[in-house]
């Protein structure tokens, strides 16, 4: 689900496939949930205080770019795709503060990226290293 | 309709990366040594691997002009021995007529093809070959395509002979796809010599000790189809490996004359080159000679 489907061409078994699988999906848990609350503590620190319904419901509404993931599969355009689809993510979390949450576009735009770094790199890691 | 005729003309992309799963999935299970094919008889002064462009059927079926191109070269190098029996749109060196699902479907095509030269349905073979071109560049299909095509060339080539890709089209994307798994096994210089080479932003590139661009006058935008999608070709990413190649040196661009991509005139064509003695498959094969002496 998190990684892929096309990734899984390169493992050799279905128990290789499933650590992979497992492996992915914590990193990618880990770091969305290091991302919510990196937001939280950086809106904190400038004085925001979001509620945090209605920021998971905004970190979700972010997430359904990711919906077309399955065109990923196209060899290369679905490479670049990828990129852009998580692109998105982090865009429509930005608008997401801003327009549910009230938060000023700049604030918005700058808490939201340490923790979407860390996310992307973390989860792109074994792509950005080839 | 529309609709209709869209899909069937992704379907070749959307089914490419499965021919490559497919073949790694056997390959891991019967993965077994592989001893070259034949033993070489003399001494190679130097090899020479061709890669057709994307209108390829098979290693072993060559047009008309391309197997007088290859002759021509071969009359102008001495010692020269050429390899062309690899198809590089088949990580498995599968041919369109091998054992495929749709192998009726492309032999009914390659029938058409020798009837009716570039009638419209070549576009469906054109387009599964670019399926497998964006296959070897993509980054995850990328290693596992780039690894069959280059363990077929292991099986064809000789060890610390130098090694000349010649590479029509986009096939020279498939050669730089392979040399950045061949380079270390080979133990020898590789060069590629690109007829209209279409690039992608590769890093197998910085494998070869240097690489010549032949490009015709007419040959405007084919050339450059690679910049649409390949981010690391744009000029001003000066940090990607194909920008960092091409400043080295090692990278050359050479007017070959009047030649167009593809049509009568192209790289290989029978007919009279303006202002020369010689036919447009000449003008190259000479080029290609000269940049054969230089290496």
């Amino acid at each position: 689900m998190v990684e892929s489907f096309t990734h899984f061409v390169t493992f050799g078994s279905w128990r290789a496939l499933f650590r992979e699988l497992v492996r992915a999906t914590v990193v990618f848990t880990l770091t969305a949930a290091f991302w919510a609350v990196s937001v939280v503590l950086a809106l904190a620190l400038w004085g925001h205080q979001p509620a945090i319904g209605a920021l998971f419901l905004v970190l979700c509404f972010a997430h359904i770019p990711l919906l077309a993931f399955p065109l990923t599969i196209f060899p290369t355009i679905g490479y670049r795709l990828e990129q852009v689809l998580r692109l998105t993510v982090y865009i429509f979390f930005v608008a997401g503060l801003t327009v549910y949450l009230k938060t000023p576009l700049t604030i918005a735009a700058v808490v939201c990226l340490p923790g979407w770094l860390l996310h992307f790199f973390l989860t792109e890691w074994r792509l950005l290293n080839r | 309709m529309i609709s209709v005729v869209l899909f069937l003309l992704l379907l070749p992309l959307l089914l490419a990366p499965f021919e490559t799963a497919g073949w790694w999935h056997r390959r891991r299970i019967h993965r077994e040594p592989l001893e070259p094919l034949t033993q070489p008889t003399k001494e190679r002064e130097i090899q020479l691997v061709y890669f057709t462009g994307v209108a390829g059927y098979s290693g072993d079926f060559l047009a008309r002009r391309e197997k007088a191109l290859l002759d021509r070269i071969r009359e102008e190098r001495p010692g020269l021995v050429v390899c062309h029996r690899v198809f590089p749109y088949s990580a498995s060196n599968l041919p369109l007529d091998g054992e495929r699902v749709f192998r009726s479907l492309w032999m009914w095509l390659h029938r058409w093809r020798l009837k009716i030269p570039n009638n419209v349905f070549d576009v469906l073979i054109v387009l599964r070959n670019i399926g497998q071109l964006l296959v070897s560049a993509d980054p995850r299909y990328g290693p596992v395509y780039n690894e069959g095509l280059a363990e077929q060339l292991r099986l064809r080539l000789v060890p610390g002979v130098p090694t000349v890709f010649l590479a029509y089209s986009g096939g020279a994307q498939m050669a730089v796809g392979a040399a950045g798994e061949l380079r270390a096994e080979l133990k020898a210089p590789l060069h590629l010599v690109a007829l209209g080479g279409v690039f992608t932003d590769d890093p197998g590139i910085a494998e070869f000790a240097s690489v010549t661009q032949l490009v015709g006058r007419k040959d405007r935008w084919v050339i450059h189809l690679g910049k649409l999608i390949f981010p690391g070709l744009w000029r001003w990413q000066f940090w990607s490996t194909w920008n960092r190649y091409r400043k080295s040196g090692k990278y050359r661009e050479v007017v070959s004359g009047d030649h167009c991509h593809v049509g009568k005139s192209d790289y290989f064509g029978f007919d009279k080159a303006p202002a020369t003695d010689k036919t447009y498959g000449e003008q190259t094969a000479d080029l290609v000679g000269k940049v054969l002496q230089r290496l």
